[in-house]
């Protein structure tokens, strides 16, 4: 029983979050950009499910298409950071001498700097004005490549301990190759870890991309993003626009649910 | 003398990262494409001659190891280039941002570890009860709202109240009553986030020593209460505590750049966004280079207590990472 609530709910939810970003033309009734000037920061009722934002638009419809784009940003970024830290761990790991070192030099590197002054570091030399589609793909690979350092390190510890067993051992000396080791040997052992690490990394990811878009180095207007439905939040004027709030739970609820899954939340001492 | 070598090691190995830390962004900045000057060719009052002048008076125009050793030398006179945007040399720009960031960090830190100790000695000495539970459940949910999500949830209720001020003019000379008032929000926000990290780490590390054969055999011999838990776990406990003071310091840092931007605290974290935006290369580079620096510093002070406290790292080997 207690198993069942404390993975089925997070699945639960992750599952209905997903559909409604996949069914977000069905599930609103108003573009996310159309503009009701008529009705600015209108409250929730039958015609606005979550009301309208400062310029009227519809909050509901805002909600799922930046929910789109900020989930999507979040999760593009995680493969690539976990396919990074996958590829350069066991790489690493086969490899005894110069490459691990070299590997784990260059991880360490990229965590002597602080996560969100490193995104930025590396978002700073990036153009600030592109197209949705555009900015989308540069923030998750920004967001990817900045933090695949910590999956990379502990895919390379593990994949170095792995690969001093014996059985490795064996059947390096009967003559198996490079390739074959990794994918016989290693990565079975890897991929556990490589999940984890996915479900770890996708909330921070996720809130990576509203931070940005946040600061206005995102996700431009008028495309929607949580980090954009958040921002006029700093203008005393729009705050009592409360329904601009509404992505607020929503990340809460997405970052509780990764971290029952990925079994951090156990504590099992 | 072994105690010099190791310091003198760890010394070389920060200089070093923050050597290619340097490098590495210095090169991703001139990567970028525009700079400070052709964004303010967009006013029609900036002709093409100006920004090409202006262009070449910051150097713009010359080559990247040209720039970058001028970089060097303006770093070795303790300037660290120059900010475009405020025409002055960074230094002076930076200094008093980062030392008010240092001041908001610093305060936060101690009173996320002021708070969390009570509650992860609670939960570990009684661990397995409903306290313990509770203070699971808490940090779970702590852990949920992180500075993005809790301090934009805190602006929308600050503002509700009329709590928000933005004074920054008269901070220099405000009293300290007046500076405390003025950081408790962002101090909020930041403490709120590394409460429950800590809180966890605490009662695990905890728990951990409270497992090791030893304690068995003080229990069995009678000592219990305080005396076995803060004259005999605690010390054993103590590497995980170090090393998580040093960590702490690193999650505060970053982010103190949402905390400082959310409630317009003058510090690194809004002078570094407004530095991406007007493309201000030196002002970049610089703060990525200081936050190495502050978590390379927190890094290797938690190491030196660490060397200080664990009589094993200064035995046999030396001292292990």
């Amino acid at each position: 029983m207690r198993w069942r609530l404390r993975t089925g709910l997070p699945v639960a939810y992750l599952v209905v979050l997903a559909f409604s970003m996949v069914l977000a033309p069905v599930l609103t009734m108003h573009s996310p950009e159309i503009q009701y000037r008529v009705a600015p920061c209108a409250a929730p009722s039958g015609r606005f499910l979550l009301g309208t934002d400062e310029l009227g638009r519809d909050v509901w419809s805002r909600l799922l298409y930046g929910g789109r784009v900020s989930l999507g940003a979040g999760l593009l970024a995680a493969s690539l950071s976990v396919c990074i830290g996958l590829l350069a761990g066991a790489s690493a790991g086969l490899s005894r001498g110069l490459l691990r070192r070299l590997v784990l030099a260059l991880a360490e590197l990229f965590l002597s700097v602080p996560w969100l002054y490193l995104l930025l570091a590396i978002r700073a030399f990036l153009p600030l004005t592109l197209s949705p589609a555009q900015v989308l793909l540069l923030l998750s690979t920004v967001i990817g490549a900045a933090g695949w350092a910590r999956p990379g390190r502990l895919i390379t510890q593990k994949a170095a301990e792995v690969r001093e067993r014996e059985y490795v051992e064996v059947a390096e000396n009967l003559g198996a190759g490079r390739w074959h080791l990794i994918r016989r040997h290693l990565l079975p052992e890897l991929l556990p870890l490589a999940l984890t690490q996915f479900l770890l990394l996708l909330p921070g990811y996720v809130l990576a991309e509203v931070t940005l878009t946040f600061f206005g180095l995102g996700v431009g207007e008028p495309a929607a993003s949580w980090g954009n439905l958040l921002a006029p939040l700093r203008h005393p004027a729009v705050v009592g626009c409360l329904q601009l709030a509404s992505p607020l739970p929503l990340l809460a609820a997405l970052v509780l649910a990764c971290e029952l899954l990925s079994g951090h939340g156990r504590g099992d001492y | 003398m072994r105690f010099l070598v190791f310091v003198m090691r760890r010394l070389s190995a920060t200089a070093l990262t923050l050597a290619a830390v340097s490098v590495l962004s210095f090169s991703l900045l001139s990567l970028a494409p525009g700079d400070f000057f052709d964004d303010m060719r967009l006013s029609p009052q900036m002709s093409e001659q100006m920004a090409a002048r202006l262009k070449s008076q910051y150097g713009l125009d010359r080559g990247f190891v040209e720039r970058y050793s001028a970089w060097c030398r303006s770093a070795w006179k303790g300037e660290f280039g120059v900010s475009m945007a405020q025409g002055r040399p960074a230094s002076e720009v930076l200094k008093p941002k980062l030392k008010n960031t240092l001041a908001l960090g610093g305060l936060s830190i101690f009173v996320a570890w002021l708070a969390a100790i009570p509650f992860g000695f609670l939960a570990a000495v009684r661990r397995g009860s409903w306290v313990d539970r509770c203070v699971q459940a808490t940090t779970a949910t702590a852990l949920a709202f992180p500075e993005i999500v809790f301090g934009t949830l805190l602006l929308i209720v600050a503002s509700k109240f009329g709590w928000l001020r933005s004074d920054e003019v008269f901070l220099e000379d405000a009293s300290l009553w007046e500076l405390l008032k003025r950081m408790a929000l962002p101090g909020t926000v930041l403490a709120f986030a590394a409460f429950p990290v800590i809180v966890r780490h605490l009662r695990s590390a905890l728990i951990e020593a409270a497992r090791s054969p030893f304690v068995r055999e003080a229990r069995s011999a009678g000592i219990r209460g305080r005396r076995l838990w803060v004259g005999q776990i605690l010390p054993a406990a103590a590497n995980p505590i170090i090393t998580l003071l040093g960590l702490s310091a690193a999650g505060l840092i970053g982010g103190s750049v949402i905390a400082e931007s959310l409630f317009s605290w003058p510090g690194a974290g809004p002078l570094f966004i407004e530095a991406i935006t007007a493309r201000d290369a030196h002002i970049v580079l610089d703060l990525a280079l200081a936050s190495a620096a502050l978590l390379a510093t927190a890094n290797f002070l938690s190491e030196i207590c660490l060397y200080i406290a664990d009589p094993r790292l200064r035995s046999e080997g030396g001292p292990r990472p």
